[in-house]
């Protein structure tokens, strides 16, 4: 069982380390948000107009410059969140700073978002209130009861979203998806294609773990254990087929706030 | 009135201490010393028990405000996993995207493929082959470390929000909305400096199913083509 400090603890090492390795990614990327860039601040100018009068000021060379020091701010905070020995209102400090450029981020940058930076959002508010609060109140678990209750809807939801698909109760989804160029892996689609029953015994497994995950909170330690090994196992794997690098910190971070409220739980 | 004797840090109680205990009826320097302090912290303690009090009225009224915020904050996400009125209210004031849609890979499992191309117009006659913007290139590091990502994404979901716009907008409008101006602009800056300002360019989107070079291609849209200058 886990104190609320460790899982808090653990829970903003392993966000630190996914929004470090998104921030890096960005900065890389930060030419298509620059001028001649795919999201290039000129084109947003044009809607400026109709987002309202503070995304027009923050639009043009002021607002590249201004997207550069957020992205730095963030990596340096991401870091000081890995640190350890540190006191609990300094890693407040910088889940809050975190948490605060994610809505910037999310406000300017209006296009490919994706679930692991909502998911990180929702970590980050969740861990900037319990370092704010001290030791002493009884409310300081709540920042990590309404993590691990997000993070366990959210694969319930996307269960059910699944079975409600015909492809997916098919079985012919995995397939259908590897074998893409955009977000495909041609030798897993390949061998997804010889043998089908491959296919359809995956993409139910998939469904399966996701929509029991929220027995995890109430089940045998051993249950709990294997419920967070496949959920790791499923981001492991959209990782290296799809190339959803950044779901596998962001969803794992979660984990230990799981493993927290399972233990004031069942005990 | 007479002083709480269980609260050692009533003020009455710290004075009695004080003049039972004056510093100057010791003669020890250091027993002296020793109580001077112990008087002092005494006399200090109903302050920081003032403060400790404040401290902990601050973090319950934080406290509440959190389950408050935490609550609806978590029930929209319940409600907005569903296509209701109320979710599409959210949706629209939700500028910071705080309430997720869980929907991984459905309610289409992603079995297309999409390319951007665009050309360019000298004169009548001489228009330029279409080329593609490669929307997915894989480096060897790709499981690990994927900057493209967020590129692919964006761009997928331009191509999503013009589908959307081409509906909902008539043919003169669709070319002032936001998805229209950002890949027009695209296309543009692509072409770069080979365009004279007599030029003209366009740009298409095109869905294939399934591997590279595996099935044929079919155009979902075609922009209109616009002058340079």
């Amino acid at each position: 069982m886990l104190t609320i400090e460790s899982a808090a603890r653990i829970t903003a090492v392993i966000v630190g380390i996914g929004i470090l390795q998104g921030s890096l990614q960005l900065l890389l990327s930060l030419k298509e948000f620059v001028s001649s860039g795919l999201f290039d601040w000129n084109s947003r100018q044009i809607l400026a107009g109709s987002h309202g009068a503070i995304r027009a000021s923050m639009v043009g060379h002021s607002g590249s410059v201004w997207l550069r020091i957020v992205v730095i701010a963030r990596i340096v905070c991401s870091i000081a969140l890995i640190i350890p020995f540190q006191s609990n209102l300094l890693y407040a400090s910088y889940a809050t700073i975190i948490l605060l450029s994610s809505l910037f981020l999310a406000y300017q940058i209006r296009y490919g978002r994706d679930g692991s930076n909502q998911i990180s959002v929702i970590i980050l508010a969740g861990l900037a209130f319990t370092f704010l609060l001290p030791a002493s109140s009884p409310f300081q678990a709540v920042g990590l009861y309404f993590i691990a209750a997000q993070a366990l809807f959210s694969y319930f939801a996307a269960g059910i979203s699944k079975i409600s698909n015909e492809q997916w109760r098919q079985g012919s989804a995995l397939q259908s998806i590897l074998n893409t160029a955009t977000y495909g892996q041609s030798t897993a689609a390949a061998v997804l294609l010889r043998r089908p029953w491959l296919g359809g015994f995956v993409g139910w497994t998939v469904i399966v773990v996701e929509i029991i995950f929220p027995v995890a909170l109430v089940a045998p330690p051993g249950v709990l254990a294997a419920l967070l090994f496949a959920g790791a196992m499923l981001h492991l794997g959209t990782a290296v087929l799809i190339g959803l690098d950044t779901f596998f910190w962001a969803f794992t971070a979660a984990f230990p706030a799981i493993i927290f409220v399972h233990g004031v739980l069942v005990g | 009135m007479p002083p709480d004797r269980n609260d050692p840090n009533s003020a009455s109680y710290s004075e009695i201490i004080s003049s039972c205990l004056l510093p100057e009826s010791v003669d020890d320097p250091a027993t002296s010393s020793f109580v001077k302090s112990l008087v002092i912290q005494t006399v200090r303690r109903p302050i920081r028990s003032e403060e400790d009090h404040m401290i902990e009225t601050a973090s319950s009224v934080f406290g509440v405000m959190g389950i408050v915020v935490f609550s609806v904050w978590f029930l929209l996400t319940i409600a907005f996993q569903k296509n209701n009125r109320l979710s599409r209210l959210t949706t629209r004031f939700d500028r910071f995207t705080l309430i997720p849609k869980w929907s991984f890979f459905t309610p289409d499992p992603g079995a297309s493929n999409y390319h951007f191309v665009y050309r360019s117009r000298e004169d009548e006659t001489s228009v330029s082959p279409w080329l593609e913007l490669n929307l997915s290139p894989r480096g060897i590091l790709f499981p690990l470390w994927n900057p493209r990502k967020r590129y692919r994404e964006g761009m997928i979901e331009l191509f999503q929000l013009l589908a959307l716009s081409r509906i909902n907008c008539s043919a003169e409008r669709l070319q002032f909305t936001a998805p229209y101006v950002i890949l027009l602009d695209v296309a543009r800056k692509r072409l770069g400096g080979s365009l004279s300002s007599q030029a003209f360019y366009q740009f298409a989107v095109v869905e294939t199913r399934g591997p590279s070079g595996a099935s044929v291609p079919r155009v979902r849209f075609y922009s209109l083509t616009h002058p340079v200058s």
